[in-house]
């Protein structure tokens, strides 16, 4: 089995070259200033579902050092919008990691206005250095290669992976997470109405979904997981209400998205609940929600990924050349909408360019298997 | 009635003159804070805070103090001068700005003499608390506020107050603080700049008021039923970042644990105030149903931790216990209501409990160190639970409980619990089974529309029970003619005050069980409870009222007796977890 490197690593590296080359540049125009350092016992961490116990929670230790001295009452920050964490007299601070949680998070110093090195405040030749301090935090689901095998088209490849879970970890992957309710309101003569608001309501309990304002054309959308409900439809346009005939509800089936298009009255406050004042059809598409894999490649490489399977399993098609460059992978947390008739599920392939990565997505070099 | 509203503009200007004081670092704290106390003999002289008075006991959080035990020390109304009770000052929000929403569920909190109330629409108002006068006033921006109606309920229950500032959660999952002294907005975040997701679109929104403690402010959220992932989260105070490295999540992520195989997923958000004991920094907080609420078959065990009581470290939000009401949910049995910390009389010896009632209709107490069990599942509603049917079945309580997000207050001289509670019965339909449900073949079809709905022919209504916490047992129930929506507060007098939702309010002789004195408000639907607090030794009770006509009435010895017209209940969506 091939040695698994960290998660992360083009990340780091780029920040490395980054470094390196800031450091050449200085060293060309004064001698060698020692560089900021930012030490975790622990910076890679392979994701582990949550437990009612908050086991999945890490508590890591840090250091931040100047060359070898510490950094003292400095600020440090996770991900660009963490808590401040303060660093002691010796340069130490301690932060949390939410291992249920694939990610990829930088450590940075955010303020040095307190800071201080062997009890000194921190000059500007010692700022930079300081601020150049940085690491980061990769939680991440081990990836394996099961098999590579010729595809039918001669110049790609079938690669056969699979997320590698511990096996007391319950994680489901990418599959529906809404549905879509959506259609359009318009006055007794059929005119678009803008600007109006749906809004449906359980009718006994609670949980409610309302729409965005309706376009000039009328349409509106918004995204609910009805629980083969009964509900209150409301249409509100202005101050004025139109609502359902006294007594009445309305049924949402379930597991799919619907149109519902509303045509209000032309007196009074009560919608017809009949056609045409009040169709309702069922309609294609849902919004999909969960974890997918892909390649870190640059966007022009066409291939494609499928949705993991229960095991977590997943093939992907990728061109002979990309893949024998050994790309990472990277893993993601996607939510989209996919206005498709049929229901996705485990197994089936994502369309080329479907999943793209992003900064705090985790990198990873898979194992052979 | 005395109204004598100053003008914002007339109110910023004195301000502007008037030199500043030394604010209160801590105004959690019930005691007044010590820039504030001073010699009552300029007794009707405003401070230069805007306040009428020179000594102020506070009404400093949401329930009191920290503790939510909502008990004052106070004993000048008593059973005998009760019925001096009048108006000493009333105020029509809507008046004051046109902009002000129906249905009010704000609970009064009152610092040095200044009384701060939230509306629904999240305007913030700062009275003088002895005679109304508007100190400040802020409001969102139009735009801002236009948002506010995408989410079905725009309540708010108020406000912490700590560090010179006063901080507001709003609907649209904002935070704000403004200047304590003049009402101006100092910052606001949106919270999905910090939490991941949390906007209205996703199902997210806030109603709950928020909790200073110790440089934090602790937030939760409102929206189980809609399937969003519920959490406590603490920001500093100073300037809004985040205090801990994440939110304490309540339920896993989607698509994890016992959601791995549910959809629309997530429930247990803490939709009402956290408790804290700043005697060992643990905070206590009741968590929302699971969602989907009525569908259990993908969504397999216990669903911890929803409809639970959690301790959680609030310095690091590290998890201390947990203990479940509910397991398992299908009838939206929220733990709702804020729980208590009660140092009480258990079995003739002092202990510190947290008690909490339900949704579920149950009441429980548990040791606040350790979580263990004292007093288990005292029912306090009739109970009668059948698993819901596609058909339906109808079980006692119904969705809105039991005890809903009314507070209970706790008496340390009669050793009760009072709690407020709803005695109604819902219909609940199950969804059908996977097996019955399948995705419609051909999409397009007109395959569903209206029908009548089912209707329970049951009238509910509301109590108010006693629990005695020495034996654990219901010392007595009383009726209400409404559901107890707003909830307790009880004095060192024996009295406890509370309002119904034709907007009247009663005074209960705790001991007796009776209800000894009872008021029309010109207002309707009290959804909150009292905020009791005193200026210059003198006591005062505030109430607001919400429905269609959200106002404050501030009662004390000696003031107008003139009551209002019978208001009309408000018996429709006031919940919002």
């Amino acid at each position: 089995m091939k040695k698994m490197t960290k998660a992360g690593l083009c990340a780091l590296l780029a920040v490395g070259i980054t470094l390196w080359t800031a450091a050449l540049t200085d060293a060309e125009a004064r001698t060698e200033a020692p560089r900021g350092r930012i030490e975790l016992e622990q910076s890679s961490f392979v994701a582990k579902s949550w437990r009612s116990d908050g086991s999945h929670l890490a508590d890591v230790k840090g250091k931040l050092l100047y060359g070898e001295r510490p950094v003292a009452n400095a600020l440090l920050q996770m991900d660009g919008k963490g808590r401040s964490i303060a660093t002691g007299e010796d340069g130490s601070f301690e932060l949390t990691v939410d291992r249920s949680l694939i990610a990829n998070k930088a450590v940075r110093v955010s303020s040095f206005q307190e800071a201080k090195i062997d009890g000194k405040p921190i000059g500007s030749e010692e700022a930079d250095g300081v601020l150049s301090a940085s690491s980061a935090v990769t939680i991440y689901h081990p990836i394996e290669v099961s098999r590579v095998e010729p595809s039918e088209d001669a110049s790609k490849v079938r690669v056969h992976a699979r997320f590698k879970l511990a096996a007391d970890d319950n994680i489901a992957f990418f599959r529906i997470d809404k549905y879509r309710i959506a259609g359009q309101v318009s006055d007794y003569n059929g005119n678009p109405i803008k600007d109006a608001v749906v809004w449906i309501d359980r009718d006994k309990g609670e949980g409610f979904a309302k729409s965005t304002p309706t376009d000039k054309d009328g349409r509106y959308e918004m995204y609910y997981w009805p629980e083969d409900e009964e509900t209150n439809l409301t249409v509100i346009v202005g101050t004025r209400r139109y609502e359902l005939p006294e007594g009445k509800v309305f049924n949402l089936p379930r597991n799919t998205s619907v149109d519902i298009r509303i045509r209000l009255p032309k007196e009074g406050s009560t919608i017809d609940d009949k056609p045409p004042t009040l169709v309702c059809t069922t309609s294609e598409g849902a919004t999909y929600h969960g974890l997918l894999a892909g390649l870190d490649v640059p966007s022009d490489v066409p291939y494609s990924v499928s949705i993991p399977d229960r095991e977590g399993r997943f093939v992907l098609t990728v061109p002979k050349d990309a893949w024998e460059k050994s790309p990472l992978f990277f893993e993601t947390q996607l939510t989209k909408f996919i206005g498709q008739d049929k229901a996705l599920k485990g197994g089936d392939e994502l369309p080329v360019g479907f999943v793209q990565p992003r900064e705090q997505d985790p990198r990873v070099e898979a194992t052979m298997s | 009635m005395k109204k004598t509203h100053a003008t914002v503009g007339t109110a910023l200007s004195l301000l502007l003159v008037l030199s500043s004081c030394a604010t209160n670092n801590n105004a959690n704290n019930a005691s007044p804070s010590p820039t504030a106390t001073g010699t009552a003999s300029a007794t009707n002289s405003p401070t230069a805070t805007g306040a009428t008075g020179t000594s102020f006991e506070n009404w400093g959080s949401y329930g009191y103090t920290l503790a939510n035990n909502r008990h004052v020390p106070f004993k000048e109304i008593t059973a005998d001068n009760v019925n001096d009770l009048g108006v000493i000052w009333s105020a029509d929000l809507k008046t004051l700005d046109a902009d002000v929403k129906n249905g009010n569920q704000s609970y009064p909190v009152v610092v040095d003499g200044i009384m701060y109330v939230t509306t629904a629409g999240n305007q913030v108002f700062a009275f003088d608390a002895a005679t109304g006068n508007t100190i400040w006033h802020w409001k969102p921006e139009a735009e801002q506020a236009a948002n506010f109606s995408k989410a079905g309920i725009i309540a708010n229950r108020g406000v912490a107050v700590g560090e010179g500032k006063v901080f507001m959660l709003a609907v649209d999952n904002s935070l704000v603080s403004l200047d304590q002294k003049t009402g101006e907005l100092i910052k606001m975040i949106k919270l999905s700049d910090y939490i991941d997701g949390v906007t209205i679109e996703n199902g997210y929104y806030e109603t709950t008021a928020p909790q200073y403690y110790k440089g934090n402010v602790y937030i939760g959220s409102s929206g189980s039923d809609n399937g969003v992932r519920g959490f406590v989260a603490a920001f500093k105070a100073s300037d809004l970042t985040p205090a801990w490295d994440s939110p304490f999540w309540t339920v896993p992520p989607k698509g994890q644990d016992w959601l791995a195989k549910s959809a629309f997923q997530g429930g247990g958000t803490v939709w009402n105030p956290v408790a804290i004991d700043e005697e060992t920094d643990i905070m206590y907080f009741s968590t929302g149903n699971p969602a989907p609420d009525f569908y259990g078959e993908n969504r397999p065990g216990d669903n911890p931790y929803t409809d639970s009581v959690v301790a959680v470290n609030a310095m690091t939000g590290k998890l201390v216990w947990a203990k479940q009401e509910v397991s398992h949910d299908m009838w939206d049995y929220d733990a709702a209501a804020s729980p208590m910390i009660i140092n009480a009389t258990v079995k003739g010896a002092k202990k510190k409990l947290v008690v909490q009632g339900g949704k579920s209709g149950l009441w429980f107490a548990w040791d606040a160190a350790t979580g263990d069990t004292v007093w288990d599942k005292v029912p306090f509603t009739k109970i009668d639970k059948k698993d819901p049917t596609p058909e339906g079945t109808v079980s006692y309580p119904g969705v809105l409980g039991g005890e809903n997000y009314a507070p209970e207050t706790y008496d340390p001289n009669t050793n009760y619990v009072l709690i407020p509670g709803i005695e109604e019965p819902s219909l609940y339909k199950s969804a059908k089974t996977e097996a019955e449900a399948s995705t419609p073949d051909s999409p397009g079809a007109a395959a569903f529309g209206t029908s009548y709905e089912a209707v329970t022919d049951v009238k509910g209504y509301g109590t108010v029970t006693a629990i005695d916490v020495a034996t654990g047992k219901k010392a007595y129930q009383i009726k209400t003619t409404d559901a107890q929506r707003g909830g307790l507060t009880s004095t060192d007098s024996g009295l406890a005050f509370f309002g119904e939702l034709d907007g009247k309010i009663n005074a209960l002789d705790i001991k007796a069980g009776k209800v000894i004195w009872t008021f029309q408000t010109t207002g309707n639907s009290v959804q909150a409870a009292p905020s009791i607090f005193t200026v210059d030794g003198k006591e005062y009770i505030a109430f607001t009222t919400g429905g269609t006509k959200p106002m404050v009435h501030v009662f004390g010895l000696g003031g107008d007796k003139t009551q209002g017209q019978a208001g009309q209940a408000e018996t429709g969506n006031a919940h919002s977890g």
